[in-house]
This record gives C-alpha cells, structure tokens and sequence, in this order.
C-alpha cells in the first residue's frame, strides 16, 4: 500500500478514514475482551469452587517476576502513549525510538515468561508432562492449568504486539506512513498494545495475588 | 496531550502496582480479592483514559471500547446466581 | 451457451459497443463484467463481489447439510434402525446441524445481502474496511475447509452443541477438528460485524441520519452488535474444549474440580444470542419486504428500529433457559423465565407493526410479499412456542424432545430461510439485473411454505407425546408423524431447488431489470442494475424519510 495523496475507496476524506480506524481497532478490542472475559469466567468459577487449593497454589507462584513483569508492560504503555503524540507531532525519530523501545520491553516481558515457565517446570509446578511432581490435588492442578492457558494466551496476543509494534515502525522507517498523516496506524497499534496491557493487569492480581 | 501527563499517569501506575503487592502482604479472602481487583481497575481505568487517550475521543469511541466490559458484567452478573445458589 | 464456450467470441471488456453476453449498457458497465478473470473475483475488494462469493459458498454448504438432513429423515421413516448405525445417525445429525448453524444460517443474510445492500442502502461506495471483508471470506473458506475435511475423515458425533463431558472425554468423533473449524469461521464472524458497525456509523450518505436509515440497516447494525460481543466467547469456549481433549484440562471435569455446566453458560452465551444472529436479519429483510409491498410508510417506524436493537441486547440476558433441567440454581432459572418471556415483547412489536403496515396497503402478491407472508406466520408459531418452552414447568415434560426441534427450525428454517429467499426474490433483479418468472417464483413461495409445515408441525405432537430428539429408534406408535415429516422434507426439498432453475434460467433469457423494477423506495433502487462498481455516481444527499411513499386518501363511496 502506497501512501496516496487522496483517500482510499470508500472514503470521502481524510478525517472519515481516521475515525472509521480508530473505532474499527476499538470494536476489535471489545471483541479481544469478550475473548479473555471466557477465561476470567473460568477462573472466577474455580476461585468460588476451590478457593482454599488457588491460594494454596497462587503463593507458590513467582509473584516478584509477575510484578516485574508487570512493570515492564506498564512502561511498554507508557513509551507507545508517548509514541502516539509524537506521532501526531510528525517526531518521526522519537516516535521510532519510543515504539523500538516498547517492542524490546515486550520481548524481556516474554523473555522473564519463559524463564519463570522454565523454573516452575524445575521445581515440579508447571502443569506438563515431566514438570508436575509437586502438584497434588486436582483443583489446585486445574487452577495451574488456567494460569498456563491464559498467561500463553496473552503472551501469544503479545508476541502479536510486538510484530505490529515493529511492523508499524518498519513502516515509519521507510516512510510508506507518513506522520502525522497516518498517525492512525500508530494510534490503533498502540490501543491494542494497551489493551494487551490492560488484560495482564487484571490477570496478575487474579493469578499470582490470590490470598 | 503533554508528556509530562503520560509521566505522571505511569508513576501513579506503578505505584498502585506497589500497592497491589503490599495488599497481598496483609489481605485474604474476599478483602484481598477486593483490593486485588479494584486496583486493576483504577489501573485499568487510568490506561483507558489517559494512554488510549479515551479522554480526547468522542463519545462514540469512548462508547465501543467500554461496551464490552458493560457486556462481562452482564455475563458475569447472570451467571452469578447459578453459582451462589446451585443446591446440587 | 455456445458463445461462452467459444473463446474467439468472447466480449472485449474495454468496447463497450460489443454486446457479447450482455444485452444493454448498464451491464456493461456494472460490477459483475467489471473484470472477468478468477482473479477479478478471489482478490476483488468490492462488497457486492464478495457477496457473490458468499452466496456461492454459503449456497454449497446449504447442499451438504441439507444431504445429511436428508440421511436423518429417511433414517426416520421406519421405527429401526435401517439405514444407519447409532454412530452413524449422531454424525448425521451433528453434520447437519454444524454446517446449516455456522456455514448457512449464521452468515446467510448478513454476509450475502448484507455486504451487498448496507453500502448501497446508506450511500456508500464500499464498505469500511473493503480489504477486511474479503479476508472474512477467505477465513470463512478456511473454516469450511476444515468442516469438508472432518466431513471425510468421519465427521464428529457430539451434536452441534459440544456439550460436555460427551465432547470433552468420550466422543470418538474429530471433536479437536470441527471446532478448530468453528473457531475459525468465528473470526469470519467477528471482522464482518466490525465492518458493518463501523460501515453504519461512519459512511452514511449526507442527510442520511439515524431515523432515515431503513429498517434493514436497524437490524443489521443490532446483529454485529451480537457478531462482535458474543461470538469472542464461543471461541474462546472451543479452545477450551479442545484443550480439554488434547491436555486434560480439567476445566469441564468434575472428576478434576471443573464444573461441566460451565461449558453450558460459555456455550449458550454465544449460541442463544446467535439465534438472534440468525433471525434479526431477517427480521430486517421482512421489514423491507412488508413496506414494499404496502407501498406505505412502515407503521411505527421508531418502534420496529429500536426493537431490533432491544432483541439485540435482551437476547443476552436469556441464555440460561437451554439450562433449566441441567441442574443450574432454581432461582437463576427463575430469572432466566422472566427474561426470556420479555424477550418475546420486541417481536411481538414488528409482527404488530407489519401487520398494521399492510392494512389497507397497495399489496401485490409478488414473490418476495408471499415470502414474506411464509416468514411471518412460521416465525409467529416458532415464537409462541418458543414462550412455551421458556416457561419452567412446561419445559421439564418439553426438553430435549422434538417439540424444541420443532420450535426453533419453524424460526431457524421457517423463518429465517424463508426471508433468505424473500431477500432473493426480492433484490434478484437488482443483485443480476434480470427478471425472474414472477409465477414460478410465487409457486415455490408456496411449495416452501407447504413443505415446511408438512415437516415440522407433525414434530410439535411428536415432542409432545414424548419423541426425543437424537434417537433414531423410536416406538411403532411415532411412525405416523416421522413419516409425515420426512414426507414434508422432500417436498420441502424440491420446493428449495426450484429457484435454483428459473433464477439460473432468468439471468441467461430474463429481460433487463431496469432501476426499480418493484417501483419501491429506497437509495438501492435509484441506480441501475446491477450497480456500476463504485455504487454511486455521486454520492447522494439524503432528504426525506424512509419509505417515503404517498399516502393515499381513502376514496368516499357515495
């Protein structure tokens, strides 16, 4: 796609183009949500049915490198949020920074993911063949399992992030987006960025913080 | 919108992260799940409105990206008496 | 025939003096010879061609699960078990009910007249995301790839419902694969809800405002509405479905502390307001279809709008009445009663509304008027029924027997399929820019009509003297009704190729449509047929309301 001097079909102008854009990534996010929303259904469930084997299992859960984890989102927000008024500003080198930066931040996020799958894998509390020796009751292995499948279910969405983060910046790199024309594509990046953000701070409380 | 917004937004973030931690020190049962989940909201609310930049969005904007969480809680509201009060 | 085949003779796309096979300008220059490669078409970006993809493609799944509806009737023509075994009958009627809920039923009207009527109904070029709309057709192939595929590997014995623990822990079936194949047609689902929601918002013609949009628009906005927020958790459910099989998740086990009515809320969810997703469409097609042919303004055009959207929300609130003998709280089964009885209130609204539409209306009984007649009184008795089965006591003797299968095809089928047609018969002429024999098509109105009610009323007694449904071995004293039934269905059957013929034959020997051939209002009907690629011309301006027919004084008898 070239960046065309006029609109594309539909579209009468340009501002049309930008709102219809930004309420499509937001009608996309409420779809995102309704998605998670199945999962935090079924960790309410077990939480009611169960909740002395989920705070059982929740304390042995590395709660330090979740909140470091969550740190790291928090400041990967922060730079996108940035990146999107720089690039309303035409800042074409800030705003490459700031995305680069955040598309790093979400690659350590993933990186302190797996090394704390790898070290609950070596201490028998990662729900797996091989990694469960020290798991031994039925509810408290099925708390476990919610927390593999929606702990690598936002990682997936975020390893999504990261790729649009980067494709986004490619794309300002070679200047096929021109700022602050079509800041548009910074701006929906950044909303699903958010709200990858957004879920994992409902998920670490709910995961690693049950007392 | 300044950065110097954006800044103090993240600070105010990461210190409600610090207050979630702590709670978790002294809190259980419902009191710990309580705090746990409002200060994701606040949190979650503070993303919305200030780095999704909701608060410099029409209306309508503002409308789709909440219709959703309005839509969990219904989910979650119906289902809720199944469970409170299932007898089987 | 001849010079189609013959490869010299085939029109010069450029020379718009060369008839080749069209026979005036207009077709010329419309959308369907805008190109005549394959690739003109897999990689067009223009709404009404990739509503033609659908139609196509929804049309074959239609075929297939309409031979497995085929297999379970004649199975049921005598009391044993003669052309199938168990096994056999459970994939049948899973086959069936699969392909007709996600690969026709879900995307029939919305995907097909939808994506071809939204852009020209409020004045649009294109759709919002043109681009997006084609990759849900491609998402959808994707998904009725895998269906096709499970289909020769054995297909999947659960039932369309999946429920658990059957299709968690003991189905032989390929339950892994069918809901892979579901969860991937879902997102076909989600991107063409976004589409028209932000399409309704944001490209509206100028002085095109909400209370000028017609009805079909209200309720197609109502069902991306649902598309976009109930269809998430359908996918998100199959996933745990399929994990549950693959890694032993537990989540729907109690055996491993889950909870297997679990699956039951995140199922039913999405799938009772799915059923809104099916039918509000065509609650929009009869809409039009009723005002077109009174030739009058809509009676209580406000009323019938906002209970699109009221079914729409409402419909949410209802899931828990598939539940009542499941085991959930008694009191949630309460709550559910309540809500499903107030769901009924909006549909009563647009019947009434129509109804008065008619009174002392200009009706011509044209094809698409007698579909919807058809829609109308299947879809009354589907929802009457419908707020029997809703009541608690009544549904402890009613559930799980055929009087449900009954009720919801006489909505599902009765209903909807017949406005799928209506909408057929309806924009055929604008859709190919031909006429159709008006005769034909009223005769296979009335075959439909007649077909589907020699089905499905013999179910409701059927049900009711206590038939349940999924067995295929039945007591001597049910063979009466069953056989009623599968008589119907091949009348049915048939009734359903006939348009096939004469709407095949009419775009080859059917004389040129011209812009409006029902003489009816409606931004759709001021250009010509079929439509230039890009719609309009110039973009209309909008200024008056919908429907805007003249009213006509009652003539003083002396």
């Amino acid at each position: 796609m070239r960046e065309l001097p006029k609109v594309q079909t539909p579209y009468v102008d340009r501002a049309q183009q930008h709102e219809a854009g930004i309420m499509g990534m937001h009608i996309f996010l409420a779809s995102e949500i309704m998605l998670f929303g199945g999962i935090f259904m079924a960790i309410a469930v077990i939480r009611q049915a169960h909740s002395q084997e989920v705070v059982e299992y929740s304390k042995e859960l590395h709660y330090y490198l979740g909140a470091i984890n969550t740190m790291l989102l928090l400041t990967s927000s922060f730079l996108v949020a940035a990146a999107v008024h720089m690039s309303r500003h035409a800042r074409r080198k800030a705003v490459l920074a700031l995305l680069v930066s955040a598309a790093f931040l979400g690659l350590l996020f993933l990186g302190l993911k797996g090394f704390e799958y790898w070290s609950e894998f070596q201490e028998g509390r990662l729900p797996v063949a091989g990694g469960m020796e020290k798991i031994n009751s039925a509810p408290g292995r099925l708390f476990l399992n919610l927390y593999l499948v929606s702990t690598s279910l936002h990682a997936v969405h975020l390893t999504i992030g990261v790729i649009a983060l980067l494709v986004v910046a490619g794309r300002i790199y070679t200047r096929r987006s021109a700022l602050p024309q079509r800041s548009v594509v910074v701006e929906t990046t950044a909303a699903y960025w958010h709200l990858v953000d957004i879920i994992w701070i409902f998920l670490y409380p709910l995961l690693y913080l049950a007392r | 919108m300044k950065t110097g917004v954006l800044f103090s937004v993240w600070v105010a973030l990461s210190a409600l992260l610090v207050a979630t931690v702590v709670a978790s020190f002294f809190l259980t049962g419902i009191p710990s799940l309580a705090a746990g989940l409002s200060i994701a909201s606040i949190k979650a609310g503070l993303v919305f409105w200030y780095f999704m930049d909701l608060r410099g969005e029409k209306g309508l904007v503002r409308l789709s990206a909440v219709v959703a969480i309005l839509w969990l809680f219904i989910f979650f509201l119906l289902v809720a008496p199944d469970y409170l009060f299932r007898t089987v | 025939m001849s010079s189609v085949t013959n490869h010299d003779e085939r029109p010069n796309p450029d020379n718009l003096d060369d008839p080749g096979l069209s026979e005036t300008k207009t077709e010329r220059v419309s959308y369907l010879r805008a190109g005549h490669t394959l690739r003109s078409w897999l990689f067009t970006t223009d709404h009404k061609r990739v509503a033609l993809l659908y139609m196509m493609s929804i049309t074959f799944f239609f075929f297939i699960g309409g031979i497995a509806a085929a297999f379970v009737r004649a199975d049921l023509l005598t009391p044993s078990a003669d052309l199938m075994t168990n096994e056999g009958y459970n994939r049948a009627f899973t086959l069936h009910g699969v392909i007709m809920v996600w690969f026709f039923l879900i995307p029939s009207i919305p995907n097909t007249f939808g994506n071809f009527l939204i852009p020209l109904m409020i004045g649009a070029r294109d759709l919002a995301f043109p681009r997006l709309n084609l990759l849900s057709w491609y998402i959808f192939i994707l998904g009725g790839i895998f269906t096709l595929f499970v289909l020769i590997l054995g297909g999947v014995d659960t039932g369309w419902t999946f429920y658990t623990p059957l299709s968690s822990m003991y189905a032989n079936g390929n339950v892994v694969l069918v809901a892979t194949a579901v969860f991937i047609v879902g997102f076909s689902s989600i991107l063409t809800g976004l589409n028209f929601i932000v399409t309704i918002h944001k490209l509206r013609a100028p002085g095109m405002t909400w209370g000028r949009l017609p009805l079909f628009i209200w309720s197609h906005y109502a069902t991306s509405v649902i598309l976009v927020l109930a269809t998430p958790v359908l996918s998100v459910t199959l996933a745990l479905i399929a994990a549950e099989r693959l890694f032993g998740l537990g989540i729907f086990n109690p055996e491993l502390g889950g909870d297997p009515l679990l699956f039951q809320h995140l199922f039913w969810f999405y799938s009772h307001p799915a059923v809104y997703i099916m039918v509000l469409p065509a609650l929009g097609v009869v809409s039009e279809l009723v005002a077109a042919a009174a030739r009058k303004p809509v009676f209580g055009y406000k009323f019938v709008a906002g209970s699109s959207i009221a079914i729409a929300v409402i419909g949410f609130l209802v899931w828990g009445h598939h539940m009542f003998v499941s085991g959930q709280s008694i009191y949630a089964s309460a709550v559910f009663s309540f809500l499903s009885l107030v769901v009924a209130v909006p549909s009563g609204i647009k019947i009434y509304n129509w109804t008065a539409t008619l009174y002392k209306g200009d009706i011509s009984l044209d094809p698409p008027f007698l579909f919807a007649m058809g829609f109308i009184g299947l879809f009354v008795v589907g929802g009457l029924t419908g707020l029997a089965v809703a009541m608690l006591a009544i549904d402890v003797h009613l559930h799980d027997t055929y009087f449900v299968v009954a009720h919801f095809h006489y909505i599902m089928v009765g209903g909807t399929v017949s406005a799928y047609f209506g909408a057929l018969h309806f924009w055929w002429p604008k859709i190919v820019g031909r006429l159709y024999s008006v005769v034909w098509g009223r005769l296979s109105a009335m075959f439909i009509f007649i077909g589907f009610n020699f089905t499905f009323f013999p179910q409701f007694i059927l049900g009711y003297e206590g038939m349940p449904r999924r067995y295929h071995v039945y007591p001597e004293q049910f063979q009466v009704l069953h056989d009623m039934s599968s008589i119907g269905a091949s009348i049915l059957g048939i009734a359903y190729l006939m348009p096939a013929v004469y709407l095949y034959y009419s775009l080859r020997y059917g004389q040129p449509a011209g812009n409006n051939p029902w003489n009816v209002t409606g931004l759709e009907w001021t250009i010509p047929s079929p439509p230039p690629k890009h719609n309009f011309d110039e973009i209309p301006t909008v200024d008056g309301p919908p429907y805007n027919y003249p009213v006509r004084k009652e003539a003083k008898h002396a």
